[in-house]
């Protein structure tokens, strides 16, 4: 394949939270640049099949560089999240004329949510991230959004937050109210405790008075944030993009993984 | 309806190969991406109908075809040639004498080097087409000149000895054979005695093919990709047409071809000839209130179906009595010639004329063909989107395959919108992208998610890497995206 064939990396995820963090991880010089596939609909369910209508004419004759992101929702396991990506992979190789491709993800060496197949015949990579961190182990399900809330609990992001809005209450006190005051509050008032980071991320965002989708109050937070708290909580998705990044990489390349 | 092809050695093409061909077929990919030549593979290849027949050493007298008359009256080969300004020339042949052409290729690697074609009634070459190119002059022509090409099947239903000639044909087109390859032994025909035109046979009707069969007992060598299907193939010999003047190309189509009669090529040069006096005799008798629908589609195309009545007349041309000229005629107003509107309304006329004889003319036993160049050309992208919504529902349920290039991502956007509105089944459509690199033509194809997926996204089908200028689909950003 020559150079003028080569592709660019397509990232494939269910929501406009996804996109935001990816663009501003780009923006902030964290992840290499991506194309971001996003459509009319959203959800976990268009993902696959967003990939096979995108990347479906390149493949075998362009390089194919995909980054899939996905949520762990609730009753939803790793391992059939995986195997709908391997499936959905088999039917586009299929219908491409190589039905014999073989399609295998393997499980990163440094980070255990994220899922690599290669198909060197092809020049097909694909990196599989699985949002698994939960801000607390109640939560139902875990999401893109745990990852925005952990940067945002961080009392940088806070103090970045609440400077841009010209207040002088401490970072400290606003993460107690969002992760301590307002939870007891409900707690006290018989309404059930909040399931998922996504309902903290809409308190934080009232708190602060930002007005604005939690997609776009994801991007403020990641813009607020400390360089080496967003290298330390997107170390699996950066991990993941290297993958697809660096061709000269081996197939499995966790060891050369920064820890 | 025409599902692949193979070529080798054909215009700018060293090797390619495309299948997986649908009912409607977009060709899209950077200049000398091999579209154009992939449009004229198919329409010599197609066209080739005119009953010969072959003689030489090796094979016994076998069938094969020479180039008929397409749909709208012109000789194949001499249109091809004309596109690209090529002077019209002898290539190969001796003397036209008793009906026979004795035919001698120079090239070294052409596997069929000497051969006797028996063609009682040559293709005579209308004064039409002679006037029209300067550099075409009657002095020039000769009868024989428009063979340079003859086609044979491989299929069942073919003769053992047309079988053996496909065969020995096939095999130029394996991937490892080509320009300048010589590894294919040659086959030395002595020049026999020219047979009277009582003798020769006539081709079977290619409608008529089953759409598998087995290779003749000639063939020496497997066919590389694709053995059991029929293949149609093609033997041309003229050397300005073969890659880096190779001297002779081969090419095969496999599925249900079209007839000669059924096939409308439509480029630019449509825009301003006229057509035959021929055509519209045939039309007026085949396609009853064809001049009235012409006019309630190009009043669509127009946008001014209310505002406007007039009705399309066809006249003389009054330079040339063998042709024709369109003319509209307003009610109250003089006619005026549609030579005197735009090219954007000349070209709308034309192509909905012909589409409107072809597709009542077209049957399940004789499907037809359109392949049309650039069909973006002149038009206003208001009226490129009518034109093309009313093409969709002309050939909507008709047996006619189109096959159409373009640049336009206006085409390309406007046939997937099409689709997404239902106007045109989904499974009806693929996009092809082409690449050309050292003459191997290299294709992906979409389907209807695909091309709409992409679009939606601001992807360029037409393109294989950037644009290098900053234009895209849509720009739409929900900055307060709901979730």
């Amino acid at each position: 394949m020559s150079a003028a064939m080569g592709g660019s990396i397509d990232a494939f995820y269910e929501g406009m939270t996804e996109k935001k963090i990816l663009h501003m991880l780009m923006q902030r010089g964290l992840l290499a640049k991506v194309n971001l596939c996003d459509g009319k609909e959203t959800g976990k369910t268009e993902v696959n099949r967003r990939l096979r209508d995108v990347v479906g004419p390149n493949v075998g004759t362009k390089q194919v560089r995909c980054l899939v992101l996905r949520d762990l929702d609730e009753r939803e396991t790793m391992e059939r999240i995986k195997q709908g990506l391997q499936t959905a992979l088999q039917a586009l190789y299929r219908e491409r004329g190589h039905p014999k491709a073989v399609v295998r993800f393997v499980r990163h060496r440094a980070h255990g949510n994220v899922y690599l197949h290669t198909c060197t015949e092809l020049d097909v990579r694909v990196a599989l991230h699985i949002a698994t961190y939960r801000h607390l182990p109640d939560f139902c399900k875990s999401t893109i959004d745990d990852y925005v809330l952990r940067v945002a609990l961080h009392h940088e992001t806070a103090a970045a937050l609440i400077k841009r809005q010209g207040w002088s209450i401490s970072s400290k006190r606003i993460i107690h109210k969002v992760t301590s005051e307002i939870p007891a509050l409900l707690k006290q008032n018989g309404i059930p405790m909040m399931g998922e980071a996504k309902d903290f991320i809409h308190f934080y965002a009232a708190l602060l008075r930002v007005h604005t989708s939690p997609a776009v109050f994801a991007e403020k937070i990641l813009h607020h944030a400390p360089e080496s708290e967003l290298r330390e909580v997107f170390a699996p998705l950066r991990a993941a993009a290297e993958f697809l990044q660096d061709a000269s990489s081996p197939s499995m390349p966790g060891d050369r993984l920064p820890a | 309806m025409i599902d692949s092809i193979q070529i080798r050695d054909f215009r700018g093409i060293r090797w390619g190969e495309v299948d997986g061909f649908k009912q409607l077929n977009l060709l899209v990919g950077p200049n000398n991406s091999g579209k154009s030549t992939l449009l004229e593979a198919i329409y010599l290849g197609c066209t080739a109908g005119q009953p010969a027949h072959w003689e030489g050493d090796s094979f016994e007298p076998a069938q094969v075809s020479l180039s008929g008359r397409d749909f709208l009256g012109d000789l194949p080969l001499l249109r091809v040639l004309k596109r690209h300004r090529y002077h019209l020339r002898k290539a190969g042949q001796g003397p036209y004498r008793d009906g026979c052409l004795n035919i001698s290729i120079s090239s070294p690697a052409a596997p069929l080097r000497r051969f006797q074609l028996h063609v009682p009634d040559l293709p005579i070459l209308p004064d039409s087409l002679r006037d029209m190119d300067s550099k075409i002059s009657r002095i020039e022509i000769d009868e024989g000149a428009q063979v340079a090409l003859f086609a044979c099947a491989s299929g069942r239903d073919a003769g053992r000895a047309e079988r053996a000639l496909a065969g020995r044909i096939l095999q130029l087109l394996s991937p490892t054979q080509g320009a300048g390859s010589t590894r294919q032994k040659t086959v030395q025909s002595g020049h026999k005695t020219p047979s009277g035109p009582n003798k020769q046979r006539r081709t079977a009707q290619r409608g008529a093919r089953p759409s598998s069969g087995t290779a003749g007992p000639g063939q020496q060598t497997a066919i590389p990709r694709r053995p059991p299907a029929a293949q149609h193939c093609i033997y041309l010999w003229y050397p300005d047409l073969t890659y880096h003047s190779a001297g002779v190309a081969a090419w095969s189509l496999t599925g249900k071809l079209a007839s000669p009669e059924h096939v409308l090529f439509f480029d630019v040069s449509n825009t301003h000839y006229h057509f035959y006096k021929t055509f519209l005799r045939d039309t007026m008798t085949r396609v009853p209130g064809w001049t009235y629908k012409i006019a309630d589609c190009l009043r669509e195309v127009l946008g001014i179906a209310r505002s406007f009545d007039f009705h399309v007349q066809f006249l003389p041309a009054k330079d040339n009595d063998s042709l024709i000229q369109g003319w509209i005629a307003p009610r109250d107003q003089p006619a005026l010639p549609i030579d005197a509107y735009g090219d954007g309304t000349r070209t709308a006329l034309k192509i909905l004329a012909s589409l409107l004889s072809l597709v009542e003319q077209a049957t399940a036993d004789s499907p037809a063909v359109l392949l049309w160049e650039e069909p973006e050309l002149f038009q206003n992208p208001r009226m490129l989107n009518r034109l093309l919504r009313e093409i969709a529902r002309l050939i909507e349920g008709k047996p006619l395959q189109l096959f159409m290039t373009t640049h336009s991502l206006e085409v390309v956007a406007c046939v997937a919108m099409l689709v997404r509105e239902g106007l045109l089944p989904a499974d009806s459509l693929r996009a092809f992208r082409f690449s050309l690199e050292e003459g191997t033509l290299r294709s992906s194809w979409f389907h209807a998610d695909n091309l709409l997926s992409w679009l939606e996204r601001g992807m360029d089908p037409r393109i294989w890497d950037t644009l290098g200028v900053p234009l895209q689909f849509t720009l739409k950003e929900q900055e307060e995206g709901a979730e």
